[in-house]
């Protein structure tokens, strides 16, 4: 779907058809989808969240401006929610990853950041799976687009809705953050 | 190319978004700095593992599934709110005259009167009262406020 059917699909939607937004939904779905999963560590919630992002896009439209791009629009509100779960998670008391990781203990990988949401499994990176899962999600979320997902730094700055620059500075501090995890072990040790 | 421009530099090196001056230019600072080269090094090092790694796709069917499920949702969303609109309009109807009927019955006493009245009203106080809470929660809600 270029940028003209886009718009042309997004002012149909904004006059309250909902069919128009089945062609957004399905060039988006899986972004949004590993962008989520990036960030919360589970499938599940990740596919519901990811659904969840688009109801609440399609019933904010109007307030979208059609002169812009669809994309920064609406994964802000997909990262958003992710946000929130995360956010959630940790006033339930479930202890989140960054004080397991500042207490030096390791994040317990069997609930979330399961190893079999990799496609292809190895020690290494199963152990650096877990070093991901123990970043703050910010810096996690900047190298599963870059790496795991093999984004380019304009679709990377588009979905952040930063400029390049910044998509730049956050990955390396990203990679140093993952680095110090992996070599200081923390349950994880060096690769 | 100096030290202090390394962060933004290495990153475009290892991922290959560099053109070729730039690239020729940092190359030429890291053969004459090794404290970069070190540090290009590790981090190449860590760019290696999670390069390789792939986070594993779903079915085919949730995908084919996936836009049914939202418009699913997209459409329960509007029923709710059409359900909670005619809901309000019915029980404020229905509780009006149901106090005007009961008021000018004088063939009931008038404590019954009165009484019923008390209870009628205050089943509209509570009714507001809690359409209120959530009206304030729904303000308030984190999801519903997006900005970055
Ligand atoms: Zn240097």
């Amino acid at each position: 779907m270029n940028s003209q059917e886009e718009r042309q699909w997004i002012a149909r939607c904004r006059e309250g058809d909902r069919e128009a937004f089945g062609p957004i939904v399905n060039a988006y779905m899986k972004r949004a989808y590993f962008t989520a999963l990036g960030m919360l560590g589970d499938g599940e919630e990740a596919y519901d969240i990811s659904q969840e992002a688009f109801v609440r896009a399609f019933r904010a439209i109007r307030g979208f401006d059609p002169s812009s791009d669809f994309a920064p629009w609406f994964f802000r509100i997909l990262r958003n929610l992710c946000l929130t779960a995360l956010a959630r998670r940790r006033s339930r008391g479930v202890d989140s990853l960054d004080e397991m990781a500042e207490e030096g203990r390791e994040p317990d990988a069997g609930e979330r950041f399961r190893p079999d949401l990799l496609a292809e499994r190895s020690e290494a990176a199963e152990r650096v799976w877990r070093g991901l899962a123990a970043l703050d999600p910010k810096s996690r979320e900047v190298i599963v687009l870059k790496d795991l997902e093999g984004y380019r730094y304009r679709e990377i700055a588009e979905i952040l809705g930063v400029p390049i620059g910044t998509v730049m500075s956050r990955l390396f501090h990203a990679r140093q953050k993952l680095k110090a995890k992996l070599e200081s072990g923390e349950g994880l040790r060096a690769v | 190319m100096r030290c202090e421009e390394f962060p933004d530099a290495s990153m475009a090196y290892l991922d290959g978004e560099m053109e070729a001056e730039a690239r020729r230019r940092f190359e030429e600072h890291l053969a004459a700095c090794p404290a970069c080269r070190a540090e290009l090094d590790a981090l190449r090092r860590v760019k290696e593992v999670t390069a390789g790694m792939r986070l594993a796709d779903r079915e085919d069917r949730d995908w084919e599934l996936y836009w049914g499920r939202v418009y699913n949702r997209m459409e329960r969303g509007a029923g709710w709110i059409l359900l909670s609109l005619g809901a309000i309009v019915v029980l404020v109807f229905g509780a009006y005259h149901a106090f005007l009927s009961i008021w000018s019955d004088a063939s009931l006493p008038a404590v019954i009167r009165i009484g019923i009245g008390c209870a009628l009203l205050g089943i509209v106080i509570l009714f507001v009262s809690v359409a209120r809470q959530r009206l304030y929660a729904w303000v308030r809600d984190p999801y519903r406020r997006v900005q970055r």
